[in-house]
């Protein structure tokens, strides 16, 4: 069947991108003088034209769930900001705002999607990658190791086949040292999509719809999470509760095992679309002109299609930073 | 009559030519005048005549030449607009040059911040 435009509209998550940009459109066209009540820099507000920098030093680690890979050491997270009038940089995401309100924004937004990190192996590319995904995403590193890989590459076109379901309970075998074929290639996708966010008396809160804008799934995620936080004396203490939908798309692409990638201890397996629900708790305090001391945990409980994947060895992904950070 | 149009559209200063140093005034957030010394110079081409030099729309000139090719003068402008010099012939009024010191304003922009909810920061 050809995969027309409306037949990509059909998807709700698609539909509900569309449904916010007209919606957008026609409430603020573009062009109309931003109605943000910022009239100075303050916490929730900046000068057009501003860059910010900011790096976190410290110790701390991001659990794998990759079968077989390593966790990831946390010892320096960059941050790079750009706000124009409506264009922002931030980090690996690149927006332009739509509506700008006291307690609500729209943006159009580009990023991309963590998953592909789980399997991306080059270090400098995964320490800017991690400052430009927050905390939202697993942890990532290397591909499953299996020792027992063979050489022969086998890529995803080899389907299916038998495969083990997602519904499935019951715990997942690990990979065995065998003669495993090797994984075929799982790309970083960029995502393109709307996020909004607001304000809500105590409460800040943020969605992000997103879909695949490079070809790699063709999936689709969502994206939401809510904050607060209570100022004692110098100490800030934060919470974020959230979660992170993706489509079925998006977990056979990354978590899926074609018949070409199966073999003994590793079965070929199709996942459904899943939620990750996640949990931070941060603290932070002033500690001169340019730093301030960050501690932060954070638990993220992956979704039933991500657990059990025969790729991963963990039901959670925990991470745990203090350190400081340097304003520039 | 062309001449006229022409001289109205500042197309007349071929007959003189006037620089200003400073030509442009940039007003920072907290400020809302300019004060700023003007030095106003010019240069007439062909035959020596009497002219003036006026600022904006007031009718007396600021200084008077009767026989020069050029001239210079020092203006202090204390002003929250744009203004514009012109170098006249006494004869007829008629304009021979024209030139904007600018005001302008250099004021910034807020927006809201990006609000996000799990960002590791």
């Amino acid at each position: 069947m050809p995969y027309t435009l409306l037949t990509r509209l059909r998807h709700p998550t698609r539909g509900a991108l569309a449904a916010c940009l007209a919606f957008a459109l026609w409430h603020q066209p573009l062009g109309a003088t931003a109605s943000s009540g910022c009239t100075e820099a303050n916490e929730r507000c900046v000068a057009t034209g501003t860059w910010e920098f900011q790096i976190a030093v410290g110790a701390g680690v991001r659990t794998n769930p990759i079968a077989a890979a390593d966790d990831i050491p946390l010892v320096l997270i960059p941050q790079i900001t750009y706000y124009g009038k409506r264009f922002f940089l931030d980090n690996l995401d690149l927006g332009y705002t739509l509506v700008d309100r006291p307690d609500w924004m729209l943006n159009a937004l580009v990023t991309v999607g963590g998953d592909g990190l789980y399997f991306f192996e080059d270090s400098w590319g995964r320490f800017v990658l991690d400052g430009g995904l927050g905390t939202l995403e697993s942890g990532f590193n290397k591909a499953p190791a299996a020792p027992g890989e063979g050489d022969a590459a086998n890529d995803g076109d080899a389907g299916f086949g038998p495969v083990e379901d997602s519904s499935d309970e019951g715990p997942t075998e690990a990979p065995r040292q065998s003669h495993l074929p090797k994984l075929r290639e799982r790309n970083i996708a960029a995502l393109a999509g709307v996020e909004t966010s607001g304000q809500m008396g105590r409460f800040e809160w943020q969605l992000q719809a997103l879909s695949d804008a490079s070809n790699v799934h063709d999936g689709q995620e969502l994206r939401f999470a809510v904050s607060t936080a209570t100022q004692a004396r110098e100490h800030h203490l934060g919470m974020s509760v959230g979660f992170n939908w993706k489509s079925a798309e998006v977990m056979e692409y990354y978590y899926g095992v074609t018949q070409g990638e199966s073999g003994t201890g590793r079965p070929a397996y199709r996942p459904d679309s899943g939620t990750s629900p996640f949990v931070r708790l941060s603290w932070t305090r002033p500690a001169g002109e340019h730093w301030r001391w960050l501690g932060s945990v954070q638990y993220e409980h992956l979704s039933e299609a991500i657990r059990h994947s025969p790729l991963i060895d963990r039901k959670q992904v925990i991470q745990i930073f203090f350190g400081g950070v340097y304003h520039f | 009559m062309l001449a006229g149009v022409l001289a109205a559209a500042g197309c007349a200063a071929a007959e003189a030519e006037m620089d200003l140093t400073p030509s442009v005034c940039a007003l920072a957030a907290d400020q809302s005048r300019c004060e700023e010394r003007v030095t106003i110079e010019w240069q007439a081409a062909g035959q020596t005549q009497a002219l003036c030099l006026f600022v904006d729309r007031e009718n007396e000139p600021l200084a008077c030449w009767e026989k020069d090719r050029q001239g210079q003068y020092r203006y202090r402008a204390e002003t929250d607009e744009s203004l514009t010099f012109q170098l006249r012939r006494t004869l007829d009024g008629e304009l021979l040059a024209s030139e904007l010191f600018e005001v302008i304003r250099e004021y910034t922009e807020f927006r809201s911040r990006r609000r996000k909810p799990w960002n590791f920061f």
